[in-house]
């Protein structure tokens, strides 16, 4: 599934995208840049010079800052989709296929994750909790888990429907027999092809948060943060310019990525 | 038999969002008394008691919640720490104003993105095609927030061709109102100064919030188009004679109308959440930057009834996708 | 191919519906309304409920203080009160009304009218209730004079009366609406009434309030001086600079009142005239040596190379764009007693070295939250890091923790912040505010804030006199004895004043009378085309 996808230039290009900012969050600290923390010109340059993208209001090289910033959106973006995906399909796998009471419970508790606007949920956690990187993630993965619940609550349910499940559970294969051999294999495929895309969603909400101050903390070079502090000075084109276009690449490669993958899913 | 499933669940569905909001909003441990009195009084006792009795604020915790959902279900949604007014009050001069953005937004994305989806499909895999598709991926990629202040900073400060943020400019006098949407208002009373004003301010905001919703419009009407048009029927109109287009507009459209139109109706309630970002950044007077205002200075009355609010309104945009695709697809409507 | 000419055409259709929306803007403005954009935060529209920056703005415009402030923003004049003196003891203030004057509804402004207004603001139980709470009974010989008694000697009243929230009521309108000045005041249901009427004296009358959207009041028809040159003044609601920027810049509004620099300077010249003006609104670092957090680090040196590691003039650059002046003592600029104070400087040397002594020669953590929010002008997240830097070249690492308004003001009120920032407008226009907030005696907030009650020898045993001594003050000695105010609560070092940042008023360039106030905020009775 994976080579034909990358068969397409488009998703071959969304990959070395997402490849360079990967690359760019582990080794950007030895790549001697100024410290994205530190005031090391005069405020509001304009980029050039020593400041490719300019400098921000506590004069802060920009370019660093946008850099480092993929230390900050991709790992905790990852964590975020990785943990929601792992919670959802373990209690959707569990709705699915025991039923009954316990696929009624976890099936209401999803619709009630899911009847919040996500902004709105995830904007109440992240004012109970505090802002903050953690927080933040807390609050997405309070978003995203019932997601999954529901498609691997469908996807187990679909599967155990199947005549050769049925006849599985006839003869009397353990529970866990019949999820190792028949669901696990049927579910994986639409719960990985959903991951990329969510990876991008994820981000664009954990921007939003920042956006509003609810992510995380200064002075951290996080992208919706920069985006933030840019959107009151906005004939500064720089300050939004750069953390704008990285959000931009990497969730518009995360999305060619999953549209791609879907569509071989599909197809 | 789903539909009159799904609104039994309702007030399930309800209750649950209240307790989770109540829950959230006291689980600060933050004295809602501070939100009323603010910092500087918060030293005098007096006014502090006198603003925890007022306000129902020195009784248990469980008797607070149940009283609020007693009243909540008469319509009361109590006082708003903030404004000082019935909640309820608020949001009736507020959600007009949300709903006259989210039904711009999306009218403006639906038609947009049917009209790129049909561009796209008429010539598949040409260059045009390429480029419906290299929008929608943009669209659905770019945070609302900051295509709402590109849009303002082009369209507003730069070109001056839009005016900036607001419903409506200041010096001219809302219509009396009716529905409380100011374009029907302003059509109602046959005001067209206000109308034209009012349309002009609209686009903006409109726009940021739909398109997203035309980016996904087009992604998911291109794929079925090309599918119906592969179809055994299509295949026989076309080898009667009938033109592309024809067939396009003729046959293909309406079969595929139906999932786009019911993933327009399901991302009804992501609108009312991008919502939320848009008016913050267009000063709009809905729903979305009330509910940010609350949960800022933790206000819970406002924030359980917004929430609530949210709630009903995915779970009917759910039922409306429901009825609406049964009655657009005759196969489903016997089921 | 005959359909998609159709497509074509209906394309065309709507781009001309487009363009035709795209047109020139809206020619006809009507120059009888103002519009002033600004973030609304009003909490009530009741004059002796509200507490806000906007109530200022607004209760001026509706309501009659007794005096008011002066344009050269320290002098009282008249305004329902022609004239006034007070006691040799300052406990005793006497004003004469003016008889002229007249509330909207056409009746006479009485002294009972001000007697109930005073009593109604003390029995709210309001944030603003303090302002009468030193009031121990007011008399009324006639119609036209008001004797105030107070329960301790107070020079500043004069200052106290000239507060918008000193608004003087029409009680007879007020009291048949079942607004009460005593008994049940709690209940009168002021929030809801003044939120839609408004029963004052003033030069406007309120039109229609829409919270957190418009604010519109109309001019007094029945006002008893000279009338405002706008029939109409829209108060319309905008977040931030930037909106606020925009708005100015497209013709929505006409004054932008919470602007910084950066916005203020890209705004095209010809369509916005900036001042930029002093303001006596300062950001201060606040040190809590008793909070538990601090583990007992804050001694008094450890405070003076804090102080000392402050680089304020960067701060200023840095924060505001060089828009902002130094402020030295918690008393801010251009307040009783403010006059001839020196900004401590910055020693980073003589700071390490006094850490060093201290025991902290490694340095050391401390958190540091602090409310996120843009207080005028200045955003607090910014100086917050600017501070981070600083203290950071002395070895003491802050870590940050932005936090949302009431979550700040719970954690802070319970000592539990080592230290914070923290910002503070004036009430009204007296320096004795400054001393019974942040001076560090008992019973004041920032007493308990410092952590007063675990490690009370941080208290300042000589304020409570100064301040009384500066309160019984005749005028001329008023000065100096402020000063030795400001001096002794300099030497705590627990409030260090940061900056204050100047107040950016931006304008359409055909208005004159655009000014700030240290009473009112901005007087709306005075804009005026030009």
């Amino acid at each position: 599934m994976w080579r034909r996808a990358l068969a397409s230039p488009a998703a071959l290009l969304a990959l070395l995208v997402l490849g360079f900012w990967v690359v760019t969050a582990i080794t950007v600290p030895w790549w001697g840049l100024p410290d994205p923390t530190e005031s090391v010109g005069r405020r509001f340059q304009p980029p050039g010079g020593a400041f490719p993208l300019g400098t921000d209001a506590l004069g802060r090289c920009v370019l660093s800052r946008t850099l480092h910033g993929a230390r900050l959106s991709l790992p905790l973006a990852f964590c975020v989709v990785v943990g929601a995906a792992a919670l959802g399909v373990l209690l959707g796998a569990i709705a699915g296929f025991l039923g009954g009471a316990a696929d009624w419970l976890l099936s209401r508790a999803a619709d009630i994750a899911l009847a919040f606007p996500p902004v709105l949920l995830a904007l109440a956690v992240a004012a109970t909790l505090g802002p903050g990187l953690l927080n933040a993630g807390l609050a997405m993965l309070a978003v995203w888990w019932p997601i999954y619940l529901r498609l691997m609550r469908a996807q187990v349910r679909g599967v155990m429907r199947m005549e050769h499940v049925q006849a599985a559970v006839t003869v009397g294969s353990t529970p866990a027999a019949i999820l190792r051999r028949h669901v696990v294999p049927l579910c994986t495929t639409p719960i990985l092809v959903a991951l990329p895309l969510d990876l991008g969603q994820v981000i664009l909400l954990g921007a939003g948060l920042s956006f509003v101050g609810l992510g995380a903390p200064p002075p951290a070079p996080e992208w919706g943060l920069m985006v933030a502090e840019g959107a009151t000075t906005l004939h500064r084109w720089w300050l939004v310019a750069g953390p704008g276009v990285a959000i931009l690449s990497v969730v518009l490669a995360c999305t060619l990525l999953g549209d791609r993958l879907r569509e071989q899913g599909r197809g | 038999m789903v539909l009159i499933q799904r609104l039994l669940l309702l007030p399930v569905l309800l209750l649950g969002i209240a307790a989770v909001s109540f829950g959230l909003s006291r689980a600060t441990g933050v004295d809602p008394v501070i939100a009323i009195v603010g910092e500087r009084a918060m030293e005098d006792p007096a006014v502090v008691a006198a603003a925890r009795a007022q306000w129902g604020l020195d009784r248990p915790v469980a008797v607070q919640f149940l009283r609020h959902v007693a009243n909540a279900v008469q319509g009361d949604f109590g006082t708003s720490f903030r404004t000082r007014r019935p909640v309820g009050m608020d949001l009736a001069e507020r959600l007009p104003a949300t709903l006259e953005l989210v039904l711009a937004a999306t009218l403006l994305g639906t038609l947009v993105g049917a009209a790129l989806a049909l561009l796209s499909a008429r010539w598949p895999h040409g260059l045009l095609d390429q480029a419906v598709r290299g929008f929608a991926s943009a669209g659905v990629s770019i945070p609302v927030f900051l295509a709402g202040l590109l849009l303002l900073w082009l369209f507003a400060t730069s070109l001056d061709w839009l005016p900036g943020p607001g419903r409506l400019d200041a010096r001219l006098t809302p219509p009396p109102v009716w529905t409380g949407m100011l374009l029907v208002d302003a059509a109602w009373a046959m005001d067209w100064a206000v109308w034209r004003d009012a349309a002009r301010r609209l686009v903006l905001p409109a726009a940021a919030l739909g398109w997203g919703i035309a980016a996904l419009v087009a992604r998911l009407l291109r794929a079925t188009l090309i599918e119906e048009l592969a179809r055994f029927h299509i295949v026989a109109a076309r080898s009667r004679g009938l033109s592309e287009g024809r067939l396009l507009l003729d046959h293909a459209l309406p079969n595929a109308m139906v999932p786009a139109l019911t993933l327009v109706s399901l991302s009804f309630a992501t609108l009312v959440a991008g919502a939320v970002l848009t008016e913050t950044v267009f000063a709009w007077p809905g729903v979305g930057a009330y509910a940010l205002e609350s949960a800022r200075t933790l206000d819970y009355p406002a924030i359980m009834a917004v929430t609530m609010l949210g709630g009903v309104a995915l779970a009917l945009s759910g039922v409306v996708a429901d009825a609406g695709q049964a009655w657009l697809d005759p196969r489903l409507r016997d089921r | 191919m005959g359909s998609m000419t159709g497509l074509a055409r209906r394309a065309a259709l709507a781009t001309l519906v487009a363009l035709g929306l795209g047109g020139p803007a809206l020619a006809q403005q009507a120059p009888a309304t103002l519009v002033v954009a600004r973030n609304m935060d009003v909490n009530s529209l009741d004059p002796h409920r509200g507490f806000c920056d906007t109530c200022q703005i607004v209760f001026d415009a509706l309501y009659d203080t007794l005096v008011t402030i002066g344009p050269d923003n320290r002098t009282p004049v008249p305004r329902l009160a022609t004239r006034w003196e007070a006691s040799a003891d300052l406990t005793r203030w006497t004003f004469h009304l003016d008889p002229r004057a007249r509330f909207a509804s056409g009746r006479a402004v009485e002294a009972a009218d001000v007697a109930w207004s005073f009593r109604r603001l003390a029995a709210t139980r309001a944030s603003s209730s303090f302002l009468a709470g030193d009031i121990e009974r007011i008399e009324t010989p006639d119609a036209h004079t008001v004797t105030v008694h107070l329960k301790a000697a107070n020079s500043e009243f004069i200052g106290i009366a000239a507060a918008p929230y000193m608004a003087v009521v029409d009680r007879v309108a007020a009291e048949a609406a079942g607004i009460r000045a005593e008994g049940e005041v709690a209940q009168d249901g002021g929030d809801r009434w003044f939120g839609e009427n408004s029963a004052g004296s003033g030069p406007f009358t309120l039109a229609r309030y829409r919270p957190n959207d418009e604010l519109r009041l109309a001019r007094n028809a029945n006002y008893w001086r000279d009338a405002p040159a706008f029939a109409e003044v829209v108060i319309r609601q905008a977040a931030g600079a930037a909106v606020q920027g925009q708005l100015l810049a497209s013709g929505g509004a006409d004054i932008a009142l919470q602007l910084d620099t950066e916005t203020a300077r890209a705004l095209p010249r010809d369509r916005a005239t900036v001042q930029v003006l002093p303001s006596p609104n300062f950001i201060y670092l606040a040190i809590a040596p008793g909070a538990p957090a601090a583990q007992g680090r804050f001694t008094p040196e450890v405070r003076e190379a804090i102080s000392l590691a402050v680089d304020r003039a960067a701060m200023i650059e840095f924060v505001l764009g060089g828009a902002g002046k130094p402020q030295a003592s918690p008393i801010p600029n251009g307040f009783p007693g403010s006059a001839g104070l020196e900004v401590p400087g910055t020693d980073l040397a003589r700071a390490r070295q006094m850490l060093a002594a201290a025991g902290h020669g490694r340095g050391f953590d401390v958190d540091f939250t602090f409310p996120a929010i843009n207080s005028y002008g200045a955003d607090m997240s910014l100086v917050a890091q600017r501070l981070q830097q600083d203290l950071g070249r002395v070895g003491i690492r802050l870590r940050l923790q932005p936090a949302t308004f009431p979550v700040w003001v719970q954690q802070m009120r319970a000592a539990q912040l080592p230290m914070t920032i923290g910002y503070y407008a004036p009430d009204y226009f007296g320096s004795a505010q400054y001393v019974n907030f942040f001076g560090i005696m008992e019973g004041t907030p920032w007493f308990t804030r410092a952590g007063g009650g675990n490690l009370p020898s941080i208290a300042n045993g000589e304020l409570r006199g100064l301040l009384t001594r500066a309160l019984a003050a005749p005028e001329a000695e008023r000065e100096a004895a402020f000063q030795a105010v400001a001096r002794s609560m300099m030497g705590d070092r627990i409030i260090l004043p940061l900056l204050s940042p100047d107040l950016v008023i931006a304008h359409r360039p055909g208005l004159q009378g655009v000014r700030y106030s240290t009473c009112c905020n901005l007087p709306l009775a005075e804009i005026r085309p030009r």
